[in-house]
């Protein structure tokens, strides 16, 4: 592990202990919802963060077209499966925090669809990607649908809304929460940007070993 | 030669191609009947069928599209003429544009036969215009359509294509789905085409989008 790494690390602990010590012991409980509301606090970040790790898949998949500079593959294909985790909690989250506000786990609500719709698009990615032998064409490939899946999220969202939303368009936060939900996200993102760039250089390891070892 | 007619030159050749055996069209018309049929067996009775026919039938195009029109690229790879058209003087994004005419005719004639038997097979009450929900089929398939051809490269140098393919195609799919299913739901029970405007516009920047991206990635995805 190197400088870079153990700061972040150390980063993460302090900031989402700071957070957490707020979220859990601080703040009251509020009318109607009571403690329940308290997932939220970890609830949005997740689903943020996990937006974002794709944003950056796309990028990595653009700038790998375009320069087939192998680093840019890495940080596309680290980025997803961050990304894929964090979608996979802010889908459980939003599924226990449902069943509290709305009264049913599942609803078919457009940012719920368009979450689940983003998992299974990255795990399509996942699964393409482990299909693919030759590195180069792999890269090449999935960069593509990398690009693909992502225009396919604002339609998503839009086709589904169609049908009707029981998202809060805005939510009554008080000061002290919402400081509190801007720390949690910063707190997530050095999370993701953390395990982003020791995935980064794990997949680099692996590649100088692979060539050391003639392919073993 | 300009950029459309080399691809209608593909498409020509894939026509003839396929129309000497008939051999997708045959497998696409017999498994979207198959389908059909099942549907009707489980659910045509049920008094839902108003609810969940608009949804029945464009799965039916999705499962008989993906699993025929995957064919279109399978097809050139399996017999080594791929190479043949790549170092052909054609531009790469005229040879997606030719398969995309070919898939399309192919799922049209499908369309032309399969909506009348569903209406038949399943017993749906129509109210709205059929002509205006004929469209609705068409719009929604042409999405259908570029979005499969351009997709279904990316499987070709990858194990397990034919399940590949869905899993990756699908989620793609999900908000042509969503929308076109309420479109064709909209229209089947009385609603005009003015009454499903926000579905026809979702559609349609689908289209574009894809159809963009088809385009501008297809170089990337077909060459080594």
């Amino acid at each position: 592990m190197n400088l870079k790494e153990s700061i972040g690390l150390i980063a993460v602990y302090v900031l989402m202990g700071i957070c957490m010590y707020f979220v859990l012991l601080v703040l009251e409980p509020v009318e109607v919802l009571g403690d329940s509301y308290r997932i939220f606090f970890f609830h949005l970040p997740n689903a943020v963060a996990a937006y974002v790790a794709f944003t950056i898949t796309l990028i990595g998949s653009i700038l790998y077209l375009k320069n087939s500079e192998v680093k840019w593959d890495d940080y596309a294909s680290a980025s997803a499966e961050v990304g894929i985790i964090f979608t996979a909690l802010a889908l459980i989250t939003g599924a226990i925090f449902s069943n509290e506000s709305w009264g049913a786990y599942w609803n078919w609500d457009p940012r719920q669809t368009t979450t689940l719709i983003l998992f299974f698009l990255y795990a399509g990615y996942l699964s393409l990607r482990s299909a693919i032998e030759n590195e180069e064409s792999r890269a090449r490939i999935s960069a593509v649908l990398g690009i693909f899946g992502y225009a396919g999220v604002p339609l998503t969202y839009f086709s589904t809304r169609i049908w009707f939303s029981l998202h809060p368009k805005t939510i009554g936060l008080d000061p002290l929460m919402r400081t509190i939900v801007i720390l949690m996200m910063i707190s997530f993102f050095v999370l993701y940007a953390y395990i982003l760039l020791f995935s980064v250089r794990l997949k680099r390891i692996e590649r100088e070993y692979k060539k050391l070892s003639g392919g073993w | 030669m300009g950029f459309s007619l080399k691809s209608i030159t593909i498409a020509k050749k894939d026509l003839v191609v396929e129309f000497r055996s008939k051999q997708t069209l045959n497998f696409m018309f017999l498994f979207s009947l198959l389908v059909l049929m099942l549907f009707s067996f489980t659910m045509g009775y049920s008094g839902a069928i108003e609810d969940v026919g608009a949804g029945l039938l464009w799965l039916i195009f999705i499962f008989t599209g993906i699993s025929g029109m995957s064919r279109s690229f399978i097809r050139e790879e399996e017999r080594g003429t791929l190479d043949g058209i790549k170092l052909s003087p054609m531009g790469m994004s005229s040879l997606l544009l030719g398969k995309i005419l070919y898939n399309f005719v192919l799922i049209f004639i499908l369309q032309c036969i399969i909506f009348p038997l569903f209406i038949v097979l399943l017993n749906y009450p129509v109210r709205g215009d059929l002509l205006s929900a004929f469209f609705i089929l068409t719009l929604g398939n042409i999405g259908f359509v570029i979005v499969c051809s351009a997709l279904s490269v990316l499987v070709l140098n990858a194990r397990a294509r034919e399940l590949l393919l869905p899993v990756i195609l699908l989620p793609i799919v999900f908000p042509l789905l969503s929308a076109a299913t309420s479109a064709l739901k909209g229209i089947l029970s009385g609603l005009p085409l003015s009454g499903v405007w926000d579905e026809i516009v979702i559609i349609s920047i689908y289209i574009v989008i894809f159809f963009t991206i088809g385009i501008l990635t297809f170089d990337y995805s077909i060459e080594g």
